[in-house]
């Protein structure tokens, strides 16, 4: 092959070469702005259903706050469940070997030798 | 052909050409212009949403929220149907007819018809699809607690602006100012997302106030109120020791949710905006400074056995002839006889000085508005009655948060202490931006008030004026008052209207707590002792068995099973 028709060949596939680049380029370019502006669609779609969500939330959160006062705990305490609010002279004191919170529960810090404490 | 085709190629570049000068005049000849139309079409200015800062009790619990709901207006020029429409709205919102038709007539393009509507009726509205309206986001300060702690907590107005209690004093840390930002928008109207964040909220607030102790004050004030048919009564409970408010409550009372339907008297924090004569509670004054002063001992003995003495041109008397009391029994049994001899000896300008030392005529500098400042007059404006007077708790007005205060220096060893309501400031994010330490000032000496409190203590036991003030288990320390009200027609004390009041401090060794109760116009009975010290004894157990307080009548180390 001589360097004329080697020229000749290059010469000949330059131009769609150049074609096909600008498009591939412009199309990208397209493509991407397309994408980027899509892409802000859903943002602000979530965005909307994210403050829908915390709106929500913040008329739960009164809600729950409302029902958690204590008027309507006592009113539920005493007239539904029949509980009484603890008398002073009632309450139980224990002695205690070691220093430290006892639970009435027998939730125990080191287990049976603290519920032994307890009886002691 | 060769012709045609020249003609048809120079026809096409002359359009690309033409092409070419148009790209040319609108991206580089008027391109600023065209840009800024460009970007006024695309681009939104909206309102960011200002949230005030939720109020917090001491534990966290919430007691002042915000509410997300909407506000109805109207582009009156867009209405198609103005009776139909005003009909339509009024039957849902439950507005008048007449003023929705005001409106939908008033002209110009943006009208508020209804502002914060329930969800329900905004619902409704959006369903009858009337052109020409529309909503915006607005918050509703909600107050979950309901009429609880409704005179530290205040209000809002409808533009959620403070206008009393905490919500007015810390309106600016609450508040946040609002601003504009732009949001992109297409053809269509439907905004692209910026990054920005459109809502902007208030400091939250953390209360010293406790839900629970709150509770216990208001139910017993109710209790009280039926009991003895009283016109008001008022009760503070304070840590004595740091000047923190864990509760503090007025009757009669409102319910910050539905304010129209409230009246001013109701919203009155007589706490700390109404002074009265505090009666024998004022007897700390004469009684401190006269154990501070050295004029006095525990058994220096008073003679009070006519019931009665005379000071300038008045005459004053005791409820019972005590006979020969010492020091202690004179504040023990409350004896007016007694305490004018102390305040005698004391004399007239050194009572001025330990009263303004306690804090009486001044502001104690809580923290919520509207505190006024009481009245004792200077010793140069007493007449010759007063030094009498004075001594027994008339001619001076005090709040009862003043009272208070006083007797917490006698819990705290001495020292005065500054009364707040709020502890701390916290951001959004939850990172503290304030805390609130009251300041303390030496007014007695420790011993002083060691043996002031161990007078005080006598008060509640066998012998004293408020036996029905003692708390089974622990011991209180404490004084009743009994005033009689000004008549303002006479302008005499009348002999019907008293103010009955008993203030302490629980347990008396070791004090969690100090609390005033106040009741006024008592009917039935009007001592403190009868009236005011069973409300102290009540709240006080239920408050010592809420804090975990134990007994001290139990044999030692015990400890408290916890619930």
């Amino acid at each position: 092959m001589t360097n004329l028709h080697r020229r000749s060949m290059v010469s000949y596939m330059i131009t769609p070469l150049f074609i096909t680049f600008l498009l591939c380029g412009i199309f990208g370019i397209v493509w991407l702005r397309s994408n980027f502006t899509s892409v802000e669609y859903t943002i602000s779609e979530l965005e909307n259903k994210k403050a829908d969500r915390l709106r929500e939330a913040k008329m739960l959160l009164a809600e729950k706050a409302s029902l958690m006062s204590m008027h309507k705990m006592e009113k539920t305490a005493v007239r539904d469940l029949g509980l009484v609010f603890p008398d002073r002279k009632k309450v139980m004191y224990v002695k205690e070997k070691n220093p430290g919170i006892q639970k009435a529960s027998l939730e125990t810090s080191s287990g049976w030798d603290r519920r032994k404490a307890v009886v002691d | 052909m060769r012709k045609r085709a020249i003609i048809l190629n120079t026809a096409i570049a002359f359009g690309f050409l033409i092409v070419i000068l148009r790209l040319a005049d609108i991206m580089i000849l008027n391109h600023e212009r065209l840009y800024a139309r460009a970007k006024m079409q695309q681009l939104k200015g909206e309102d960011v949403q200002v949230r005030r800062g939720i109020i917090f009790d001491r534990h966290g619990r919430e007691m002042a929220v915000n509410l997300e709901l909407e506000s109805l207006y109207c582009n009156p020029a867009e209405i198609a149907s103005v009776e139909k429409s005003a009909y339509v709205l009024s039957g849902i919102t439950g507005k008048p007819l007449q003023a929705i038709l005001t409106k939908l007539n008033s002209g110009g393009h943006f009208v508020w018809i209804d502002r914060k509507l329930e969800p329900e009726v905004a619902r409704k509205v959006k369903e009858t699809k009337i052109k020409g309206l529309g909503f915006v986001q607005d918050a509703k300060r909600f107050y979950p607690k309901g009429q609880l702690a409704s005179h530290i907590l205040g209000f809002v107005d409808i533009d959620n602006k403070g206008l009393e209690g905490v919500e007015l004093k810390y309106h600016n840390a609450l508040s946040t100012s609002g601003r504009k930002v732009l949001l992109s928008r297409d053809a269509s109207g439907k905004t692209l997302s910026q990054g920005v964040d459109i809502e902007s909220t208030g400091n939250n607030l953390v209360l010293t106030i406790d839900e629970g102790l709150q509770y216990i004050v208001e139910a017993e004030l109710d209790r009280a109120m039926e009991k003895w048919r009283a016109a008001a009564a008022a009760a503070i409970m304070m840590d004595p020791h740091t000047g923190e408010i864990l509760a503090l409550a007025n009757r009669p009372s409102f319910n910050p949710n539905y304010l129209s339907g409230s009246r001013n008297f109701e919203r009155r924090n007589r706490a700390i905006t109404d002074y009265y004569e505090p009666g024998s509670t004022f007897k700390i004054i004469i009684g401190a400074a006269a154990l501070e002063e050295k004029e006095v001992s525990l058994d220096t003995p008073f003679d009070c056995s006519r019931g009665a003495i005379e000071v300038g041109r008045r005459i004053m008397h005791d409820a019972n002839k005590h006979g020969l009391l010492t020091f202690k029994e004179v504040i023990q049994k409350s004896s007016n006889v007694g305490s004018v001899m102390v305040g005698m000896k004391l004399g007239k300008e050194r009572i001025y000085r330990y009263a303004k030392a306690f804090g009486f005529g001044e502001k104690t500098g809580i923290d919520l508005p509207g505190e006024v400042s009481g009245l004792i007059r200077p010793p140069e404006r007493w007449s010759g009655v007063s030094i009498g007077s004075v001594a027994i708790g008339q001619e001076v007005a005090v709040t009862p948060l003043q009272v208070l205060r006083a007797y917490s220096a006698i819990a705290n060893r001495g020292l005065l202490v500054t009364p707040h309501v709020v502890s701390r400031v916290v951001s959004p994010e939850g990172k503290t931006l304030r805390t609130f330490t009251g300041e303390t000032k030496r007014v007695l000496s420790q011993k002083t008030a060691e043996t002031f409190k161990d007078i005080l203590k006598t008060v509640t036991e066998e012998g004293g004026t408020a036996r029905s003030a003692a708390v089974s288990g622990n011991k209180v320390a404490g004084k009743t008052g009994t005033a009689q009200m000004m008549d303002p027609s006479t302008k005499r004390y009348s002999t019907e209207k008293y103010i009955s009041s008993f203030v302490g401090f629980v347990p008396a060794d070791n004090p969690k707590i100090a609390l005033i109760v106040v009741i006024y116009e008592p009917r039935g009975h009007i001592y403190g002792g009868v009236v005011a010290a069973p409300v102290f004894k009540k709240i006080a157990e239920n408050a010592l068995s809420y804090l975990d307080v134990p007994r001290e009548d139990g044999p030692g180390d015990m400890l408290v099973v916890s619930r």
